[in-house]
């Protein structure tokens, strides 16, 4: 008999996944998910729940080394621009690998020259318009991993483009609770980001919880909105399941010569070669972090923010710099 | 001495930890045998406001209390020591006794906030084991370290003894061999107590250990360890149970639900051995152990935190026990050793009635009275203040809820530094084997 005996919350860790059974399996036979990246599936759930897509999904904080990332010819990389970003700086050449990831478009210009190769773009779309006119689902997590007020404003001034609030019959919101922390200063966040949603949003908004949401299917024929811009997840599971529900993205596939690859009913996914010069990808580049990264040198203390493997600065930095370039 | 002097703080509303119950009710029953029925008994209720609170603190100062004794965990007195603080003034304070119960560490940040307020005060910190005592030593500050006593919890004569008819009324109804062994688990069946790890390693020593029986007492949990960011869906514990026992049909096991107070000391009777490999943090006692070891029964238990001061060989073994910076980890190459032993040489009737009586002297209301009478009569020294550990540790209690995640990091060497002492120290250096 092995001389330690395993504890139960090693081998319930393993069950522990927002994931289903099948993707557990695949994924434990492919990678060591390491107590940190589970703790970061679970905090970010239910935008990390799994998703099906007929390629293996990934968030690239569950690599340890780039041999990881051989066990398979091709990667689905949910991660947002603040991982990616991370992810290449750690791993700043493939150093003769030959898998494929794909990534989601608006993140191409991340890509730094020696991974260019190796990457194509991914963008999920809606294929049929939602029926109800006024009716909107809004999601997103609202904790400062995800959120400035800056964030939000933008987020709102998006659905603006394509909602007025005054018509809007229907408004529902869903704000994960397993995103939020209890600090004293996150609740002045949130007070802060509720009561600016609410200036906003039309006074019959409805505050759903995930059963609400995603068990009673009150998503259906809905339009829906993240508040969260693509930062930390760029491949919302939550978003992928509401789709799959008969939601719909406001607007319908953007680029009509590619060919729609049926998730749903309702959702699809266009698959493109990378193009970091495209006017649809924005976003800080890895040249421009690199020099961000030079400025710093030593004099900022790495100060990991909480439960994300990456620095304080950083996240801000990249955050503040996505957010500009959406903007 | 004036009993009138002795306040008890406890709650209106029964804790919904079944240990805890048990534990307050033989706690008050202690102190009603050292300091007569006179106590006063001052209860609040867990869902009072301020001014119930402020009440209660006039009611403490006005009783004139040399001390007063917070014996109840289903709340933290902070809210309570800031009634008294508007309510005393600047008058003297009765002293101040704790009775520290498990989820100390998770109430770190409530401790730290009463820190100022306790200074200088009179008060009395008192741990249920040698364990817990040795973990909040490193909590306060050296001039505050004889703030600290220990007392265990207690167990009811009446409702845990040695009983042969007892045994074989158990054994008859449960159709169980005179040749079968019973290997018996009581407590929550929960992730937090190592039961799949228990079951694991009596599977693998099945022969060696045949013809015995498993029987598990208790009801399942989803709790699952969230300072190890580990929370199973609900039902989800029960059912990986419920596989892996329709896999594993070799090993019988029953799962008898949750027994009453007679049905236990029963079935502790008709067992031949307790058997509990729990690392989980909250263990700073272990009741079960306790009542099952005055009933007579022997166990093996690992060798964690509370569980540690019940060793007494040959009649309670225990497993070594690493903890290493991502949490403890149990030493299995002792455990067919230790299971056999106990199996094979605990098996006369008067050695179970000698292991009842040495326990019951040591762990039951009546027997310990004059202890705690001491312990309580004793002046209290002055607290001067936590340590900087504690201050750190509630740090990051405040920023991760509920303890969710809370040493989930990799290189996180808080959990070793805060539950070293819930291993013996010569484990620690000397087991560095791997899986």
């Amino acid at each position: 008999m092995k001389q330690l005996l395993t504890p139960d919350q090693d081998r319930f860790m393993q069950l522990n996944l927002p994931e289903s059974p099948k993707e557990i399996d695949e994924q434990k036979a492919m990678l060591a998910l390491s107590r940190k990246s589970l703790h970061f599936l679970y905090r970010l759930w239910p935008s990390t729940r799994p998703i099906s897509v007929g390629v293996n999904s990934i968030f690239l904080g569950q690599i340890e080394s780039l041999d990881d990332l051989a066990k398979k010819e091709t990667w689905w990389v949910r991660d947002g621009a603040i991982p990616l970003l991370w992810f290449f700086d750690r791993f700043p050449e493939p150093n003769g690998l030959s898998c494929k990831l794909v990534i989601d478009a608006d993140l191409a210009q991340l890509v730094p020259k020696p991974w260019r190769r190796l990457v194509d773009c991914f963008r999920v779309v809606s294929t049929k318009r939602s029926f109800g006119p006024s009716r909107v689902v809004i999601v997103g997590g609202i904790s400062r991993i995800f959120t400035t007020i800056e964030s939000v404003e933008h987020a709102l001034k998006k659905i603006g483009q394509y909602e007025s609030m005054d018509s809007v019959r229907e408004c529902l919101l869903f704000v994960p609770a397993q995103m939020l922390s209890r600090l004293e200063e996150s609740h002045i966040h949130y007070a802060k980001i509720y009561q600016r949603l609410f200036q906003i949003l039309p006074p019959q908004t409805v505050i759903l919880n995930y059963d609400q949401l995603v068990t009673e299917n009150a998503a259906r024929q809905a339009r829906v909105y993240s508040l969260n811009s693509k930062s930390i997840v760029a491949d919302d599971g939550l978003l992928h399941l509401l789709l799959a529900q008969g939601a719909a993205m406001p607007h319908l596939a953007p680029v009509e010569s590619l060919k729609v690859n049926e998730l749903s009913p309702f959702h699809g996914v266009q698959y493109s070669a990378l193009d970091v010069d495209s006017p649809a990808t924005r976003g800080p580049t890895f040249a421009e972090f690199c020099a961000f990264k030079q400025k710093l040198s030593d004099k900022y203390q790495v100060e990991a923010f909480g439960t994300l493997p990456w620095s304080n600065w950083f996240h801000e930095w990249a955050g503040q710099r996505f957010l500009e370039a959406q903007q | 001495m004036d009993s009138r002097a002795i306040g008890l703080i406890h709650a209106t509303s029964p804790s919904s930890w079944a240990s805890c119950r048990k534990i307050l009710k033989n706690l008050v029953n202690c102190y009603r045998l050292a300091f007569g029925d006179g106590l006063a008994n001052l209860h609040y209720d867990s869902k009072s406001d301020a001014y119930a609170e402020l009440k209660l603190a006039r009611q403490i100062k006005d009783a004139q209390l040399k001390t007063v004794a917070f014996v109840d965990h289903s709340r933290h007195p902070r809210d309570l020591l800031f009634a008294m603080d508007i309510a005393f003034g600047k008058a003297p304070w009765p002293e101040l006794v704790f009775h520290v119960y498990g989820d100390f560490t998770l109430l770190t940040p409530q401790w730290q906030e009463v820190e100022d307020l306790l200074m200088k005060k009179r008060v009395k910190f008192i741990c249920a084991s040698p364990a817990q005592y040795q973990l909040l030593l490193a909590m306060l500050s050296e001039d505050s370290k004889a703030c600290l006593s220990q007392f265990p919890f207690l167990v009811d004569r009446h409702d845990f003894y040695h009983s042969p008819e007892k045994r074989d009324q158990f054994r008859q109804r449960r159709g169980i061999c005179a040749n079968e062994k019973v290997i018996f688990y009581s407590g929550r069946l929960s992730m937090q107590k190592n039961i799949f790890a228990m079951l694991d390693a009596i599977r693998t020593y099945l022969n060696e250990l045949s013809p015995c029986k498993i029987l598990l007492a208790g009801e399942f949990d989803d709790l699952g360890s969230p300072f190890f960011s580990v929370q199973p869906q609900p039902g989800l514990f029960a059912r990986e149970l419920e596989k892996w026992l329709a896999i594993h049909l070799e090993l019988d096991v029953k799962l008898l639900g949750s027994l009453s107070t007679p049905e236990l000391n029963e079935a502790y009777n008709g067992a031949d051995l307790l058997m509990s490999l729990s690392t989980h943090h909250d263990e700073d006692f272990g009741m079960a152990p306790a009542e099952a070891l005055c009933a007579g029964l022997p166990a093996l238990l690992s060798s964690w935190g509370g569980y540690r001061a019940f060793e007494q060989r040959p009649y309670c073994e225990l497993l070594p026990v690493k903890v290493g910076i991502k949490g403890p980890t149990l030493n299995a190459e002792s455990f067919l050793l230790l299971t056999k032993s106990i199996l094979t040489n605990v098996t006369e009737d008067f050695q179970r009635s000698e292991i009842a009586e040495f326990y019951r002297q040591r762990l039951c209301v009546d027997s310990k009275s004059a202890d705690l009478a001491k312990i309580i009569l004793e002046d209290a020294e002055e607290f001067h203040g936590f340590s900087n550990l504690l201050r750190v540790h509630a740090q990051r209690v405040r920023s991760h809820p509920s303890g969710q995640g809370l040493y989930a990091g990799e290189e996180d060497s808080l959990y070793k530094k805060i539950y070293e002492s819930y291993a013996p120290r010569d484990i620690l250096q000397n087991s560095e084997v791997t899986a």
